[in-house]
C-alpha cells in the first residue's frame, strides 16, 4: 500500500473508531440486597449495606481511574427500605462523615479544596479531573423516596490521604420516614 | 486516477459512518405519557435556579435559563393547573409546591468534530405539601448527545446538546413526578 492511501485510510479509521472509543461504557457496579454486605446497618425500617473499592484495580475496571492514587476512595452504598408499609426519604446532602481524615500537606492540597458538606468529595468543585468526573456522576448515590421493599444504590467519594494507608473512616447515612418526619441516622464503620 | 479510485473508496465509508453517528447522537428513549394528577401546583423557579450556568474550562453551559424555559411547558401536561413562582413563599393557593434544584451537571470533552459528546444534567426535586410536609425527594437526569463540532458549527451543536438535555430532563422530571406513589394517592383523594 502506498504511503498516501495508507495515511487516507487510517485517517478514515480514525474518524470511524474515535467515537466508538470515546462511547464506552464502564460496566455498572453489581447491587446486592444491603443486608448481604459485609458492613451493615439496619435501622427504622431501613438497612444500609456499603462496600470499600480499596482494590486499584477494580477502581480501573468501574472508573477507568486509579481514584485513591488521586485520594479518592470510593464507597458503594445499597439503602434499602425494609417496611411493608411505609416510605422512606434518602437525602443524599445529608450523607457525611463522623471524623474527616487529616488532608494536611502539600500531596494532600488538591483534594482537601475539593470538599463538600459532610467532608464528602464535592463533585462540583472537580472542575480539574474532568473525565473521572462525569464516570464518578453518574455512579454517584442520588436522593430517593424509597417505597417499601425498594432499594437505591451508588457511591459516594470519600477523601483519603494520598499515599498512606487510608485511616477508618465513620460513615452517617441520615433516613427520614416519610409519614413520621422522623429522622434517623445509621452509622457505618470501615 | 490513482485519487478519484481512493476517493471512490473514502467517501460512501465515510458517508456510512457519520450517518450512523448522526443517528445514535440522537436517539432517546421513548416514554410514555404520564396520567395527568388532579392536583394544584406551584413551580417554584427562583432566580439562582434559572441563573445557573456551569462553566468548565472555557465552555459554559447556561442549565438553568434552558431549563426555567421548558419545565414550566413540561410540567403543566401533569396537573390540573400548574403556576410557577419565583420563590415558595408565593406558593400558598397550590396544593403542592415543586423545588428543583441542579445536583450536578457534567459534559464530556472531545477532540474530534465529528466525536459525539455527553451532557448530563441532574435535578433533584422535593415536592411539599401546603403544610411544608416534604412527600416526594427525587433525582431526575438528563442527557443529551451531540457532535462536538467545528470552528463553525461548535456553538450551535452547543446550543442543540444543552436544549436536548434539559428538554430531555424535564420529560423525565414529568414522568417521575406524574408516577410518584405519595403524589398519585394524593390525588386520588376525595377533595374536602
Amino acid at each position: 500500500m502506498r504511503p498516501k492511501r495508507l495515511s487516507q485510510v487510517c485517517a478514515c479509521l480514525i474518524l470511524i473508531l474515535a467515537p466508538a472509543f470515546a462511547s464506552r461504557q464502564l460496566p455498572d457496579y453489581p447491587t446486592r440486597p444491603a443486608g448481604d454486605y459485609s458492613i451493615k446497618a439496619a435501622q427504622a425500617g431501613a438497612i444500609v449495606g456499603i462496600e470499600s473499592l480499596d482494590d486499584s484495580d477494580l477502581q480501573k475496571k468501574y472508573f477507568n481511574s486509579h481514584l485513591t492514587e488521586k485520594g479518592i476512595l470510593p464507597v458503594f452504598i445499597v439503602i434499602q427500605n425494609t417496611s411493608s408499609s411505609d416510605s422512606i426519604i434518602f437525602d443524599k446532602s445529608a450523607i457525611g462523615l463522623a471524623d474527616p481524615a487529616d488532608l494536611s500537606g502539600k500531596q494532600n492540597r488538591s483534594i482537601a479544596s475539593k470538599l463538600g458538606s459532610g467532608g464528602l468529595l464535592d463533585l462540583g468543585q472537580m472542575r480539574d479531573i474532568t473525565d473521572e468526573r462525569e464516570v464518578m456522576m453518574k455512579k454517584q448515590i442520588r436522593s430517593k423516596t424509597l417505597a417499601p421493599g425498594s432499594l437505591v444504590s451508588g457511591f459516594v467519594y470519600v477523601p483519603v490521604p494520598r499515599s498512606q494507608q487510608r485511616p477508618k473512616i465513620h460513615l452517617q447515612v441520615p433516613i427520614t420516614g416519610l409519614q413520621t418526619g422522623e429522622t434517623t441516622v445509621l452509622n457505618l464503620d470501615f | 486516477m490513482h485519487a478519484l479510485r481512493s476517493s471512490v473508496v473514502l467517501f460512501p465509508l465515510l458517508a456510512v459512518a457519520m450517518l450512523g453517528l448522526s443517528s445514535s447522537a440522537r436517539a432517546q428513549d421513548q416514554t410514555i405519557a404520564p396520567k395527568p394528577l388532579n392536583l394544584t401546583a406551584s413551580l417554584v423557579l427562583t432566580p439562582e435556579f434559572c441563573a445557573t450556568v456551569d462553566k468548565k474550562h472555557n465552555e459554559k453551559f447556561a442549565v438553568g435559563k434552558t431549563a426555567c424555559a421548558q419545565l414550566e411547558p413540561a410540567l403543566s401536561k401533569i396537573f390540573a393547573k400548574l403556576t410557577s413562582v419565583d420563590d415558595a413563599s408565593k406558593a400558598a393557593d397550590a396544593q403542592l409546591v415543586l423545588e428543583p434544584r441542579f445536583s450536578e451537571v457534567g459534559g464530556t470533552e472531545k477532540a474530534f468534530a465529528f466525536s459525539t459528546r455527553e451532557l448530563v444534567i441532574l435535578v433533584e426535586w422535593t415536592v411539599r405539601d401546603r403544610e411544608g410536609k416534604v412527600l416526594m425527594l427525587d433525582t431526575v437526569q438528563g442527557t443529551g448527545k451531540r457532535h462536538m463540532g467545528n470552528a463553525f458549527t461548535y456553538k450551535n451543536n452547543l446550543k442543540h446538546i444543552l436544549e436536548d438535555t434539559t428538554s430531555d430532563m424535564a420529560e423525565q422530571s414529568a414522568q417521575k413526578i406524574a408516577t410518584a406513589p405519595a403524589l398519585v394517592k394524593l390525588s386520588a383523594a376525595p377533595v374536602k
